[in-house]
């Protein structure tokens, strides 16, 4: 055995000697190629080329149809700038970024923190509270928008007795990105809770125990030893919902389809309307590429300030 | 007295958290008892929580014409084909980028870590164009060409395959064992946790997903569960009367998938939180 294997590795050097350091390398280089290819092949395609693709056709007057594309500069950057309606989108996006980002941050934390400190029964706690994350966003959107019906929904019964009535809901400007809002939340909570029990769990317990001894209180062990601790966390979510919250486009189709009166238009939906209903191809693709840029950035902003922090730690 | 006090907060922490429960779980319960409700049930106030008598006359009807059983094997079927072929073409990616040299390397790194980001929209009008003009539009197999790339499951392969020690793979390499052999042999195995938390992931982001195929199928055979369940929504008419059969759709759509959760929840919420699906 032992003597065979002695042998297989002499003859293997020999044949690498006799074939070379370049041919063995590009050995090494084709295989390569080869494990890269199934993947790389619909990476180039649907990936890295429709983005670039975006990028030029942000540049012409394409209408998908008409078989000329015409160059026209940044006449679509800046025609979008100088549209109203176009403002009343980047508003909405931002109303909805904040709207669905801080409360899904608080409450994940909050719940986080009472189920940390509850000692039995958290599997059960966090797999209720994670499940609306893996569910459909269209059937959900479907079952609140009974739950929001205005007449006989249960949100507006339960509400009356505390003295509100007659909310419309999705059917009234004032509160459709209200509700938009409400399910976004309702079905992130789970995700940022996992990630806050995470951190939670790696807040050493000695270090609040000396404070408690120091006499430091709850409030004060949790603002000056806690928070910190877990604000890598909280930073990391804050840009991952905001990235996400750019994407949101189920919910708003399901439950407003933009409206009423634009008032739930956000830019990804500004997007499919443009591209796939009035078909202004090169208006849509600029649409696009700003909200790459803004992906971009935000991402950006994540990978700078987590290394900040590994730096410090 | 310090004791007592204790129990109380504790007593008094725990009903938080199921009142917390119920709200979060509320949506759910609330389409359970209305899919069983009668018509004059669901439009009864003050509103009841359950029915008088269960009533199964609305999954007659939403089976009735049998369109929701073909939603439900569309989904299923591309989405496990995709979640094979992604898993698949995933790890020998990542393999390759951990394991192999090649010159350009730390480009395509680059060029991954870059696309990570983008937002799948920029994608979509040049994607659409490459369907149409290749005569994939509107059809099964259009979306799975065009879902087989994951550039999550690329980075949390790459996380996973770089914690495997590697003296095991130079022993391997040693005794004679090319790249394809270690992958399927010693690689695969090793990991294949992993690959059944991104598989259970892959299936149920492909199941729920609803943006992508309704821009790419038109026909209703060909539908996905969230496109049929969307257009059997507006066809009852959002503000007509027949919430209880819309209730009773939306179960057949949810109830599979909280199972799965149910029953997976190990696997799915170790995926979601691992490192190899943040670090990067």
């Amino acid at each position: 055995m032992k003597k065979s294997y002695y042998n297989n590795r002499k003859k293997k050097a020999r044949q690498n000697r006799t074939k070379g350091k370049g041919a063995r390398r590009f050995k090494e280089s084709m295989t390569g190629f080869l494990f890269l290819l199934p993947a790389l092949l619909p990476l180039l395609v649907f990936w890295v080329g429709p983005v670039l693709y975006s990028l030029w056709l942000s540049f012409t007057d394409w209408d998908m149809m008409s078989p000329e594309i015409h160059f026209v500069g940044l006449s679509n950057y800046k025609s979008l700038i100088g549209q109203s309606d176009f403002m009343a989108v980047l508003q909405n996006t931002l109303v909805f970024a904040l709207g669905s980002v801080i409360p899904t941050i608080l409450l994940g934390l909050l719940a986080a923190l009472a189920l940390s400190s509850a000692k039995k029964g958290t599997r059960i706690y966090r797999m209720v509270m994670f499940a609306p994350y893996i569910t459909p966003m269209v059937a959900v959107s479907i079952v609140w928008s009974w739950i929001f019906e205005p007449r006989v929904g249960i949100l507006n019964y339960v509400l009356s007795f505390l003295g509100i009535h007659g909310l419309k809901w999705i059917q009234s400007r004032n509160t459709a990105m209200l509700s938009v809002i409400i399910v976004t939340v309702w079905k992130q909570i789970g995700w940022t809770l996992l990630f806050y029990l995470e951190a939670l769990q790696k807040v050493p317990g000695n270090l609040l125990e000396a404070a408690a001894i120091d006499g430091a209180g709850k409030v004060k062990r949790f603002l000056k030893i806690t928070l910190p601790m877990i604000s890598p966390t909280t930073f990391f979510l804050l840009i991952i919902t905001t990235i996400n919250s750019l994407q949101a486009y189920d919910q708003i189709q399901v439950l407003t389809q933009g409206g009423p009166a634009g008032s739930t238009r956000t830019l990804l939906y500004y997007y499919y309307q443009e591209a796939f209903e009035s078909f202004h191809t090169g208006k849509a693709s600029a649409v696009a590429v700003i909200l790459v840029l803004i992906t971009v950035i935000l991402s950006l902003a994540e990978t700078k300030v987590s290394r900040k922090y590994i730096y410090y730690e | 007295m310090k004791k007592k006090n204790r129990v109380v907060s504790r007593i008094v922490l725990h009903i938080a958290l199921i009142f917390l429960c119920f709200v979060v779980a509320f949506p759910f319960l609330w389409m359970l008892t209305n899919s069983i409700k009668t018509k004059d049930e669901i439009w009864k106030m003050p509103p009841s929580m359950f029915p008088e008598i269960a009533q199964w006359n609305n999954y007659k009807e939403v089976f009735s014409d049998g369109m929701f059983l073909r939603y439900i094997w569309n989904s299923s079927y591309t989405a496990v084909i995709c979640t094979i072929i992604v898993l698949i073409n995933s790890a020998l990616f990542a393999y390759a980028l951990t394991y192999i040299h090649f010159k350009g390397k730390k480009v395509l790194f680059t060029l991954i870590m870059a696309t990570y980001i983008m937002p799948s929209a920029a994608t979509h009008i040049p994607s659409y164009m490459i369907l149409s003009r290749t005569g994939l539009m509107n059809t099964h197999a259009g979306y799975i060409i065009s879902s087989s790339a994951s550039i999550f499951n690329i980075f949390f392969f790459m996380t996973v395959f770089s914690r495997i020690n590697l003296s095991i793979i130079n022993a391997a390499k040693v005794d004679g064992a090319g790249h394809w052999q270690i992958f399927w042999r010693i690689v695969a195995p090793m990991s294949a946790s992993s690959f059944v938390t991104l598989g259970l992931l892959s299936f149920i982001g492909n199941y729920n997903n609803y943006l992508w195929p309704s821009l790419i199928l038109r026909d209703k055979e060909k539908y996905f569960v969230s496109m049929g369940l969307r257009s059997f929504f507006s066809s009852q008419g959002a503000y007509g009367m027949k919430w209880g059969t819309i209730m009773a759709a939306c179960c057949c759509i949810i109830i599979p998938l909280l199972l799965v959760f149910f029953f997976c929840e190990k696997w799915i919420i170790n995926g979601i939180t691992s490192d190899a699906a943040v670090k990067e």
